[in-house]
């Protein structure tokens, strides 16, 4: 299955600047995206590292240059307009890597106000054990 | 000799990561109290009257990286107390148990305690920050709180001061000495020391 996206420059500024924060290259970022929000629950989400190209599974380029996949592309300046393209996402062969944390749900059993300042909350008192061998006793 | 510090002062709004700093933090917990069997009736309302709500001295426990790249929804939290404010309940308990608490008994308490023989503490150095100023402080693992991030994130933006944070390598050692604590195992029967 081959899918082009084209993001607008605010979604692609966003796209660059989290994926730089996360520490991972434009194409790798946007993979963990898709894998972790549509397939989280059958697909484990990868670690957050690069793949090298020659997989083929995602690539990206410039609104400028073919969709065709191509090597994937840094994130760097120039034209802000993207376009992904995802190529067999079926034949992704992912390792169970990093954690995973799908969203659960909770049965709320009730919701209740509770006013307080946390000036006037009593604090917490340490608690301690003792050993043997800190006694002195004669 | 090295004069590194443990911590870093960072700016209030400053996204959240393992070894953070957060005082007089809020938590709620249920009360001690066994719920008596006439609460399952209206259980509901029953639990609405056990919330107790206190503060403490925290630090963050959760790995950086899932904090980072958001994989977890909840903050993982364990208190940590001056030492004074430790040295006082120790001796209280001591007297309790009949015990003197005497200078010697101390300085063996802290040796054990920064030599990593007590699993559920972990010492904290003081800072040499002006500004947030921490003297040592005694981690107690045996409490464990959790609370959401979005809440603790948003309970930090209220503040306008900074908070520090520890620094590397001493928040793995004190993420380290927690998982220490949490992977012990206590044999029946000690090996028998034939040599």
């Amino acid at each position: 299955m081959n899918v082009t996206i084209s993001f607008s420059p605010e979604a692609d500024k966003q796209l660059r600047e989290s994926a730089a924060r996360s520490g991972q290259t434009l194409e790798v970022y946007i993979r963990q995206l898709v894998e972790g929000e549509l397939l989280g629950a059958k697909r484990p989400v990868r670690p957050a590292q690069a793949e090298a190209p020659g997989n083929g599974q995602v690539s990206l380029a410039e609104e400028s240059e073919p969709a065709a996949p191509a090597g994937p592309s840094q994130p760097q300046g120039g034209d802000p307009q993207t376009t992904c393209v995802i190529v067999d996402p079926d034949e992704l062969k992912t390792p169970w890597r990093g954690v995973f944390a799908p969203p659960h749900d909770r049965e709320t059993i009730f919701t209740t106000e509770v006013e307080f300042r946390v000036a006037d909350l009593a604090v917490r008192e340490p608690h301690v054990n003792i050993n043997a061998r800190w006694l002195d006793d004669e | 000799m090295m004069n590194e510090s443990w911590y870093e002062v960072i700016p209030a709004g400053s996204p959240l990561t393992q070894g953070d700093l957060i005082f007089d933090c809020p938590l709620l917990t249920w009360s001690d109290r066994a719920l008596s069997p006439a609460a399952e009736a209206n259980e509901a309302e029953h639990l609405k009257g056990e919330i107790r709500a206190f503060k403490a001295d925290v630090i963050v426990m959760t790995q950086a990286c899932d904090l980072e790249h958001g994989k977890v929804r909840n903050v993982v939290l364990c208190p940590h107390d001056p030492l004074p404010k430790f040295r006082k309940s120790w001796e209280n308990v001591m007297a309790a148990l009949g015990h003197h608490a005497t200078e010697k008994a101390w300085r063996r308490t802290c040796d054990d305690l920064a030599n990593g023989h007590v699993w559920n503490h972990c010492f904290l150095n003081s800072s040499g920050h002006a500004a947030p100023p921490l003297e040592i402080r005694v981690v107690d693992f045996h409490d464990i709180f959790t609370l959401p991030r979005d809440f603790l994130e948003a309970f930090l933006a209220q503040s306008s001061s900074p908070r520090l944070r520890l620094l590397p390598p001493y928040r793995e050692h004190l993420s380290q000495a927690f998982a220490r604590f949490f992977m012990r195992v206590g044999l029946p029967q000690s090996l028998s020391k034939t040599w």
